[in-house]
């Protein structure tokens, strides 16, 4: 009973003294194994449940949608609004273009709400198989709720708080996971490349907003960040290419997003955030490396992607990032054929998605 | 907590309803009051409801927390948590109350010892069919204890319990779980 309540007494002091952290608990495994075995295993295993989590998709899209429900619950904001995003601010009209990510969504909603999960199997009463399925019904009418929400926050134009937040922001986690989420729908080939063009502007045009508060460990995990999304664009127009598929605007999206970052890496050398320019022309190292890889080769574009002689990517064959609007915006932009890739007349991002369209050419 | 001081200005904010630093509450509590419901519960769905309840009675009593009566905003936070899903599963009488102290599952038994379990990733659904083999309370200690890492006042707070036996409800509460991981672990291969 005394060794008990000992060893009751060790294992508080040293779970206090780890706060929450697993691997200070495992640290403190090992040094007692010796001499406690059993009081080690316990740490052990109190490490393996502070591990122990839903996944992250699961909470992300719980958090999303509780922050919706409470919008809507606490701050009164009407429930074909509330579903828009989890936001306490008024939101902001931006340019409402139609995209194919906004038309795929659109269609993916109709095709979530086509009564297809409806009784049909003979012999079941209807009812009960309807008790079966309730489970499935409320999925996809969640899914309906989301993939509707993100029509409006990101292809019907409206831009919610969210969408304008940046890492600091008590709602930029809602902006990650309503992204996470527009990707894990099953979206076309070219809506998925316009939803991760979208994603990798947007990380980039954070960490040029971070870059100016000299913020360098956020700005290098948001250029990771950057480097993945961009890895997947990638990956997809390699997929796209094997399947001998239709690339050009997968392709288009590339060349966009990377006239966009060349705006900001002259930008930034410009205004002598040198360490960011670094990084920034590292990463377009790195993801020219990745095209090479792949075999792929930008429209117009002469090997080095433009980077030594201050040329862009040229001109892809049927669009051209616009010469005023190559920023990290939220909504897509009109291309302008033939526009000849340069950046003289790049747009800025101010680095909430916006576009100052500071036209210098 | 390095964030206690923080934690403490956005309190006092969201008691006088201010929004944004609720919303800032919410982004900081929602993982692991979501985790703790679940777990609970054993349902995302359920969870989801659940949580949600809890945040918006927390928005609606906030005025009422007061510090110097609460170990922590976290302690006050799971106890409408644990309240809410007491509440629940008190509704829903066809559903098997967690807190009815007796409900053992059938697990197979007991072969190897504890020790024998080989040390790896515990699955959510596995930690919540193993916390189901333990007694309310046990399973509530673990939960805030182990899991959510609040601290013996705390969990003694929303408890009702003293400090004191809380630390010996854990050391009886851990063993029984690792040896219900093992039975299920046996039970699965």
């Amino acid at each position: 009973m005394t060794r008990d309540t000992d060893r009751e007494r060790r294992l508080d002091a040293i779970l206090t003294a780890a706060e929450g952290d697993a691997g200070a608990v495992r640290a403190a495994a090992r040094q007692i194994q010796q001499r406690d075995g059993g009081l080690a295993a316990d740490l052990r295993l109190v490490a393996q449940l502070h591990e122990t989590m839903p996944a992250r998709a699961e909470i992300d899209a719980a958090r999303l949608r509780v922050g919706q429900r409470l919008t809507r619950d606490i701050f009164g904001a009407p429930p074909d609004e509330g579903a828009a995003a989890y936001r306490l601010r008024p939101l902001r009209r931006s340019e409402p273009p139609e995209t194919i990510l906004a038309r795929d969504i659109a269609e993916h909603t109709r095709a979530i709400t086509t009564p297809s999960l409806a009784p049909t199997a003979p012999g079941m009463p209807p009812r009960a198989l309807y008790g079966r399925r309730r489970s499935q019904w409320r999925r996809a009418l969640l899914a309906t709720a989301t993939a509707a929400g993100l029509f409006l926050a990101i292809g019907g134009g409206v831009t919610a708080a969210s969408a304008q937040s940046m890492p600091e922001s008590p709602l930029y986690s809602i902006k990650r996971a309503e992204e996470s989420i527009l990707l894990a729908l099953p979206l076309s080939d070219d809506s998925r490349a316009e939803a991760l063009g979208m994603v990798a502007q947007r990380r980039l045009g954070e960490a040029q907003s971070e870059a100016s508060e000299f913020h360098d460990a956020e700005v290098s995990t948001l250029l990771n960040d950057y480097s993945g999304d961009m890895r997947q664009l990638i990956m997809l127009a390699a997929s796209v290419n094997e399947r001998g598929g239709d690339d050009s605007n997968i392709m288009t999206q590339i060349a966009k997003v990377m006239d966009a970052e060349q705006a900001i890496e002259q930008r930034a050398a410009a205004q002598g955030l040198t360490a960011f320019s670094q990084a920034l022309s590292a990463t377009t190292d790195n993801i020219a490396a990745t095209l090479k890889q792949h075999h792929i080769d930008l429209p117009g574009a002469n090997g080095d992607n433009g980077k030594d002689n201050g040329k862009g990517h040229g001109d892809p064959p049927k669009a051209t990032p616009p010469a005023g609007n190559a920023t990290p915006t939220v909504g897509p932009t009109p291309t302008a054929p033939g526009s000849g890739g340069t950046h003289g007349g790049s747009g800025h991002g101010n680095g909430n998605g916006r576009t100052t369209g500071d036209s210098a050419g | 907590m390095i964030i206690e001081e923080g934690e403490n200005q956005l309190v006092i904010r969201a008691s006088a309803r201010d929004q944004e630093a609720f919303s800032e509450l919410y982004t900081l509590y929602f993982d692991r009051i979501y985790r703790y419901v679940r777990l609970k519960t054993g349902s995302p769905t359920e969870a989801e409801d659940i949580t949600s309840a809890v945040f918006f009675n927390a928005w609606r009593t906030i005025d009422r927390f007061a510090p110097q009566r609460e170990s922590s905003f976290a302690a006050w936070l799971f106890r409408l948590a644990h309240n809410a899903v007491v509440d629940r599963f008190r509704r829903a009488r066809d559903m098997i109350s967690l807190d009815s102290t007796d409900k053992r599952p059938t697990l197979h038994a007991i072969q190897p010892g504890p020790e024998a379990q080989v040390e790896r990733q515990i699955d959510i659904d596995e930690l919540y069919t193993a916390l189901q083999s333990l007694t309310a309370e046990q399973r509530e200690v673990v939960l805030l204890r182990f899991v959510e890492n609040l601290s013996a006042r705390e969990v003694g707070d929303i408890m009702g319990k003293q400090e004191g036996a809380v630390r010996g409800m854990q050391f009886r509460a851990i063993e029984a779980l690792r040896r219900a991981l093992a039975r299920g672990s046996e039970a699965g291969q």
